[in-house]
This record gives C-alpha cells, sequence and structure tokens, in this order.
C-alpha cells in the first residue's frame, strides 16, 4: 500500500478545527467575546459559509479520512483482524481517557462533566451506551463520532469478502442500507432513535472515502464511484432534508463535497509539507488530541482563567492539550498496538512477520 | 474557434472544465433565466433547486459557478489568449447585462488568476509554496468582494469560489477515465462553445425574450 501522505495535512487540520469550535465554546460557556474569533468570523469564515461549521468540518474531515484509509486497511486483512486492529486502536486510549475523567469528575473537578457520575456512567461511557439510554452523563462527548465509526467498521469487516471478490457490492449495499434505515429510522424522539439516527445520517461521509480509496486503488471505475458518490451525498441531503435534529446545523452536505475534493486532491501530494517527519508526528497524535482536548479545555480555563486572564488560560490550555495527547499517543496508543502485533505474530517465523516498528506507525496512523 | 482539445495534448482539465461550464451555464442562463422571466417553476427545476441547489449553496442555477469554471479554465491555458479574451468578454456580458452590476466581475474574475496559478504550478513555473497562498489570495479578493458590496452576499459567491478552485484541482491531473471523457466528441463540441450560453443569456435579456 502506498502512504497517503497528503491526508495527515488534513487530519492535523481537521484536528485544529474541532480543538478551534471546542474553544469558542468555551468562550460561549462564559458569556465572554472572543476577539480573534469575531475577526475571523467576519474576514473568513463567514463569507465562506463556515462560521457555524468550524467543528463539523473537523468532524466530517474525519470521517472522510477514515473512509478512505480503512478501506485500504480492508484489502489485506481479513474481518476478524480487521475488526480485532481497529478496536485495538481506537478504545484503550478512549477508555483510559474516560476513566481519568470519570475519577475527576467524581472528584468534582469540573472537566466538562455536567452533573455527578456513579459506576454505571462510566460502564455506559466505556461502552458508548450513554449515547443510546437516557438519563447518563457524558464524559466525553466526542466520543459520539466513534458510534459513527464504530458502525462504518462493522459494514467494512462484514463485507470484507464482497470487497475483494466484487468491490462494486459493497458500495451498492452500503447505499440500499443507509437509504433503508433513513425511511425506518425517522422518529428521534427517544435518546437511543436519535443516536441511531445520527449514525445513519453521517455514515455516507464514510462510504464517500470508501469509494475515493476504491477508485484510488483501481477497484472501482472512476464512473462508478462518482455515480455511487452522488448518490451517497443525495442520502445525506435527503437525511438532513427528513430531520430537524440531525444534523444539528445545515451546511454539512456543501461541506462534505468540499471535503471530498480536498481529500482528492491532498491524496495525490507525495512532497513537501505532507511528507515532512513532524507532518506525520502531528498526524499520528490526532486521534490522542480528538479525545483529551474538551475535557483539558473544561478544566484547566475553568481553574486558570479568574487568575491569569483569558489568553494565558487559553495557551496553558493549548499546551496541557498537547503535552497530554502525547502522554496518550506514546504511553497508551503505540505500545497497545505493538503489544497486539507482537500477539498478532506470535509463533510465526520472522519471514512471516510485519516489520513491528513499521506496523505499529501504520496501524498507529488510522 | 475550434480547438484541438485530446487528453494527448494535455488540454483533457480545459476540456472538462469548460464543458462543465457549457452544461452548467446553459442550464443557468438559458432555461433558468427563461424560467425567471416567465415566472415559472417547473417540477424538475424545482426539485434540483432543493436537492442540489440549496444544499451545494450554489445559487441561481448554477450560473455564477459555470463562470467561474469558465474562467478558472481559461486561466489554465493562458497561452491562448484569443480563448482567454473570449472568456472574459463572455463574463463581461452576463455581468452588465444579465445582472446590469460591474461589481460581479470583482467576484468572477479572481478565478481567472486562480486558473494561472494552479497552471503555473502544475508546468513547474511557480514552487507550491507560492502557488498555494497566491491561490488563497485570489480567494480572498473574492471574499473581500463579498463583503465591499453588500448587494453580493446572498448569493455567496465565495461558495461558489472555493468549489471552482477545487474541482480544477481535481481535474488538472485527470487519469485515463476524464482523458477519455474529455475526448468524447461531445465533450469537446460542449468545450468549444463554452462561451455560447454566456452571451445567449445577455442576448436573451438585452432582447427581453
Amino acid at each position: 500500500m502506498r502512504y497517503l501522505h497528503g491526508l495527515n495535512l488534513l487530519r492535523i487540520v481537521a484536528s485544529v478545527a474541532v480543538f478551534y469550535d471546542h474553544l469558542r465554546g468555551w468562550f460561549a460557556s462564559g458569556g465572554q467575546r472572543w476577539t480573534f474569533d469575531e475577526n475571523l468570523s467576519a474576514a473568513v469564515l463567514s463569507p465562506v459559509r463556515l462560521d457555524a461549521l468550524v467543528g463539523a468540518f473537523g468532524i466530517c474531515t474525519f470521517f472522510l479520512v477514515s473512509g478512505v484509509v480503512i478501506t485500504f486497511a480492508a484489502q489485506r486483512e481479513g474481518p476478524g483482524r480487521f475488526v480485532a486492529r481497529r478496536a485495538v486502536r481506537i478504545l484503550p486510549a478512549m477508555w483510559v481517557v474516560l476513566l481519568i475523567v470519570w475519577v475527576l469528575a467524581s472528584c468534582h473537578v469540573q472537566v466538562g462533566v455536567a452533573g455527578p457520575v456513579d459506576a454505571g456512567d462510566l460502564f455506559a461511557n466505556l461502552t458508548l451506551a450513554n449515547f443510546f439510554v437516557p438519563n447518563q452523563t457524558g464524559l466525553d462527548l466526542v466520543t459520539w463520532t466513534l458510534g459513527v465509526q464504530i458502525a462504518y467498521y462493522l459494514f467494512v469487516a462484514a463485507t470484507i469478502p464482497l470487497l475483494r471478490r466484487w468491490p462494486w457490492l459493497p458500495p451498492a449495499l452500503a447505499v440500499t442500507l443507509v437509504s433503508v434505515l433513513l425511511s425506518v429510522v425517522s422518529d428521534e424522539s427517544t435518546t437511543a432513535t436519535h443516536m441511531l439516527r445520527v449514525i445513519i445520517t453521517f455514515l455516507p461521509i464514510l462510504f464517500i472515502g470508501q469509494l475515493v480509496a476504491l477508485v484510488r486503488l483501481g477497484r472501482l471505475h472512476p464512473l462508478a464511484g462518482l455515480a455511487y458518490g452522488v448518490l451517497q451525498w443525495l442520502l445525506l441531503v435527503r437525511g438532513d432534508l427528513t430531520s430537524d435534529l440531525t444534523p444539528a446545523v445545515p451546511g454539512y452536505a456543501r461541506m462534505v463535497v468540499c471535503i471530498a475534493l480536498l481529500v482528492i486532491v491532498c491524496c495525490r501530494l507525495s512532497g513537501g509539507l505532507a511528507t515532512a517527519r513532524w507532518t506525520r508526528g502531528l498526524a499520528d497524535r490526532t486521534y490522542a488530541v480528538f479525545l483529551v482536548h474538551v475535557p483539558v479545555l473544561y478544566v484547566t480555563p475553568h481553574l486558570l482563567s479568574t487568575t491569569t486572564g483569558t489568553t494565558p488560560a487559553l495557551l496553558i490550555a493549548t499546551v496541557a492539550t498537547a503535552v497530554l495527547a502525547d502522554l496518550l499517543y506514546r504511553f497508551v496508543e503505540v505500545p497497545c498496538v505493538r503489544w497486539y502485533r507482537k500477539w498478532e505474530n506470535r509463533g510465526r517465523n520472522s519471514a512471516e512477520r510485519a516489520p513491528d516498528d513499521l506496523a505499529g506507525r501504520v496501524e498507529a496512523a488510522r | 474557434m475550434a480547438v484541438a482539445v485530446t487528453p494527448a495534448t494535455g488540454t483533457a482539465p480545459v476540456t472538462l472544465l469548460r464543458a462543465g461550464a457549457a452544461v452548467l451555464g446553459t442550464y443557468g442562463y438559458v432555461l433558468g433565466l427563461l424560467l425567471a422571466r416567465h415566472d415559472l417553476n417547473p417540477e424538475p427545476v424545482a426539485t434540483i433547486r432543493v436537492w442540489l441547489n440549496r444544499p451545494l449553496g450554489l445559487g441561481e442555477d448554477f450560473g455564477p459557478f459555470a463562470v467561474m469554471l469558465l474562467l478558472a479554465a481559461a486561466g489554465l491555458q493562458p497561452r491562448r489568449l484569443v480563448q482567454v479574451g473570449l472568456s472574459v468578454l463572455a463574463t463581461v456580458c452576463v455581468c452588465l447585462f444579465v445582472y446590469e452590476d460591474p461589481a460581479r466581475l470583482l467576484a468572477f474574475l479572481p478565478l481567472l488568476l486562480a486558473g494561472y496559478v494552479t497552471w503555473a504550478v502544475v508546468d513547474e513555473r511557480l514552487p507550491a509554496w507560492a502557488g498555494v497562498p497566491l491561490g488563497v489570495g485570489c480567494l480572498a479578493v473574492v471574499v473581500a468582494a463579498d463583503r465591499a458590496f453588500p448587494g453580493l452576499r446572498p448569493w455567496w459567491y465565495p461558495v461558489a469560489a472555493v468549489f471552482a478552485v477545487l474541482l480544477s484541482l481535481v481535474v488538472v491531473r485527470p487519469g485515463p477515465t476524464a482523458g477519455a471523457v474529455a475526448g468524447h466528441p461531445v465533450t469537446r463540441a460542449l468545450a468549444v462553445a463554452a462561451e455560447v450560453p454566456f452571451v445567449a443569456g445577455a442576448l436573451l435579456v438585452l432582447v427581453g425574450a
């Protein structure tokens, strides 16, 4: 597999967008003005109609990039190994962050958690059940996106044999599945049905990423990929037109087309910034940044802003996010992936093994 | 003007963008304009507006987006001065006669430069580190026009400009399929006559059709 260096740049941009959007949320929650954001909004974000979509831009970019990269991985892994590798990649880091947030929230430290927490909340969050069961306190609300990712992983795992033999079939099944589910899950009155609707609404974005990858791999004719892509995009529009709640803000459809075009352009980048070491290093840590930034943003400014002022508090929050994300990456993500790869390679001779370092890095980049 | 357009000559990106501009320009400035002038809103057009125009943020039945594609394509072939001139002339016709608003030229013409910058980077006449800020600068001019003229704001031209630039970047290195589509006689014919719908739109307004 040829490494898609350009996608690293997009992952960094996506990470910054999500972080920036939650910074805005922090200012808004305190009823404060943020002059920098007001200027940026007026000069750039409003004219390109991205003002209300900064966080959504980041999340959609992660979805699309994930759709591309996961499809590449699915070309060389069996369903069982595919699911296990994805689980090792995303769950340990998420569990560590949730556990720490739960401990802090239990000690009444402000970490963006609304209300008291108990063991049931921890269990619900660790299994993402908090998004399906009413009256559960969320410990790290960005984890809802993992619900969408996991649904996509399961679909890909289930269709790997088809993907290898008839690459045109899984995209056709995906279109049918999303269309039927949009019709069936139209009521969002309960917590569970709302989350289901969220997953169904956002799945087309990942499927568009899958189509980009299949065309790039030469497994799908570009015109077929375009046709499927248009259908998936129309399903995204349909999801928006048939729900008042999901997506929460209008404009996703427009943004997804922009991001899809950006992904296609970035897939071709093979030099300069895209291949720089620091780009790879930052991109590798985007998942960790995604997980830790909300708790860090809500704990550090609240502790500091009254005594140090807003700007130093935000700088400290940013540095704290970077440091904690690096620690999470170095001491949880990478060791878990390497440990699993060693376990996976047990009993094989050296010729059959993937180089551990390379395997770890490729996996961690996912 | 007949242009020899084949993938082999490396003009496939221009052909694709111009053919796209011709189709969307015909839809926006001929069909869309006639319907608007006769206060008609047939079901297929209404459906396209709900399912494509509004979600994409490309208003006025894709017309301005088509102009931007035409200009981006013109920028990609700077040596064909006559072709560039025709494209600019078609844009001027649209702005002066269809919109009766020269300010729109400020929102449209930066796409010509964006196309030129893209060509210069692809042709390795300009390093990418210089091309990216220049390209962003072109979009900044569209944004500045949007902010300077409040009358333009409802039409979301910066959004259309972003789409046009991204699409240009995607087609600038066409694969075999895109090359084959560009080499198809219908695509080539559309590309050759790309300015016609824009001038036709202006004529329709002039004759009061």
